[in-house]
């Protein structure tokens, strides 16, 4: 079982993290994302991040690089529920992913890229 | 009242005085063999004194410092001296905490021949001091409690996040604004965050009389703390002095949307909100409708 799902919502790419995935799953993910992308299937991605307990550096650093290229393909990443613990330990460790945008929860992040997509 | 002379001083009349003392007395030579006892000498270690007498003193009380350099006897001999201390002997295999003093005893000539020692039964008093110290303790501890809620009330106190309409917090800051205020603060917008899911965040400094970079970062840290959850954050209040300062401390605010007053901050949260309410409509239709969402659509 793959710690993680995508769903395709119309044009959107809604991914669930589950708890437990590992350095080797994040780079599964990446590389599926993006093909998916490069498909023309998603010109939003929603990282639904709500069952993290913990984000490493490792994950935030490939979440950040994700954002870097899927702009380049046209696409733009948001993360979504994020916990006070998990933000806080974030910010102890100075890091602040200013590339990425993030909602509260996963409606907040359709609303977010239902938006900016019309002024880009 | 009879006279003194008539009372008939003699031995046995002296063992009845020293019987009816209540604190241990008993006598040894240099050789630690026990020559008299008193019966609440003997009574202390559980016996009585017949069976004490002509005994070791060691066999007897059995105290640490029994048989050893430090023995009071032999400590009242050297120093020709009395000798004190505090120590425990045992009763019938449990400890007995007593203090003693020792007294060389010496013959009509002058020379020493023995030791004369009295102890009584401290426990009492150690359970009493032992009470006192933990009545003590108790009551520090009760203190810097006290100490610590009141600590904790202030903080809580001092850093209010107010609801002040669906979806927008309000952070009214007042006085001095240090590290440790500020973590908390900054805490506890995050979970006011979490529980209201506001989308906006306004932090007042109107009241903050006092604002250095270390402060200012503190703030930009809440801002992008808030940022992570997906919340917006307002800032109002900058005075003239504290827009110097933060200008020329080259801090970044790009993640803080600045208006001038509280009520500028409201007017253009809640537009948003407005705006964002529609969307959020427009979402639910979509995925309501079982049509695909499609961001392509306007």
């Amino acid at each position: 079982m793959q710690p993680f799902s995508v769903f395709s919502l119309g044009r959107i790419l809604l991914v669930s993290i589950e708890e437990d995935i590992d350095d080797r799953d994040i780079r599964t993910l990446e590389d599926l994302i993006s093909t998916r992308v490069a498909h023309g299937r998603g010109r939003g991605v929603i990282i639904d991040v709500q069952h993290l307990e913990v984000m490493d550096s490792y994950l935030a650093d490939h979440l950040h690089g994700l954002a870097r290229r899927l702009r380049l393909q046209d696409s733009r990443v948001v993360i979504a529920g994020l916990s006070v613990p998990v933000v806080m330990t974030l910010l102890d460790f100075g890091i602040t992913l200013e590339e990425l945008e993030f909602a509260l929860d996963v409606e907040q992040a359709l609303v977010r890229l239902q938006t900016l997509h019309r002024s880009p | 009242m009879k006279d003194l002379s008539e009372i008939d001083l003699d031995e046995g009349f002296l063992s009845e005085i020293i019987n009816a003392i209540t604190s241990g007395i008993f006598v040894t030579d240099l050789d630690h063999n026990i020559l008299m006892i008193n019966r609440a000498g003997a009574k202390m270690v559980g016996k009585t004194p017949g069976e004490c007498f002509d005994r070791k003193c060691y066999e007897i009380f059995d105290t640490p410092m029994c048989r050893t350099d430090s023995c009071t006897c032999q400590q009242a001999v050297m120093k020709n001296s009395a000798h004190h201390g505090e120590t425990v002997l045992h009763r019938d295999g449990t400890e007995v905490p007593i203090e003693f003093t020792s007294r060389p005893l010496r013959n009509y000539k002058g020379e020493i021949i023995g030791c004369v020692e009295n102890f009584i039964d401290i426990t009492e008093r150690l359970e009493k001091d032992r009470i006192i110290v933990e009545q003590k303790e108790e009551l520090l501890r009760k203190r810097e409690e006290d100490i610590r809620h009141l600590q904790d009330e202030i903080l809580e106190l001092s850093t209010p996040v107010i609801e002040v309409w669906e979806g927008i917090l309000t952070l009214p800051l007042i006085g001095t604004l240090d590290s440790h205020r500020a973590h908390s603060a900054m805490e506890r917008v995050l979970e006011a965050i979490e529980q209201t899911r506001a989308a906006f965040v306004i932090i007042d400094i109107t009241g903050v009389p006092i604002v250095d970079a270390g402060v200012a970062r503190h703030i930009l840290q809440t801002a992008s703390a808030a940022r992570l959850m997906g919340t917006k954050t307002l800032l109002t209040g900058v005075g003239p002095h504290i827009a110097r300062v933060i200008s020329d401390s080259g801090i970044n605010l790009d993640n803080i949307i600045l208006k001038g007053k509280m009520t500028d901050a409201l007017q253009y949260a809640i537009s948003r909100l407005e705006e964002r309410k529609v969307r959020l409509q427009k979402v639910s239709n979509l995925i309501g409708s079982g049509r695909p969402v499609s961001l392509d659509e306007e």
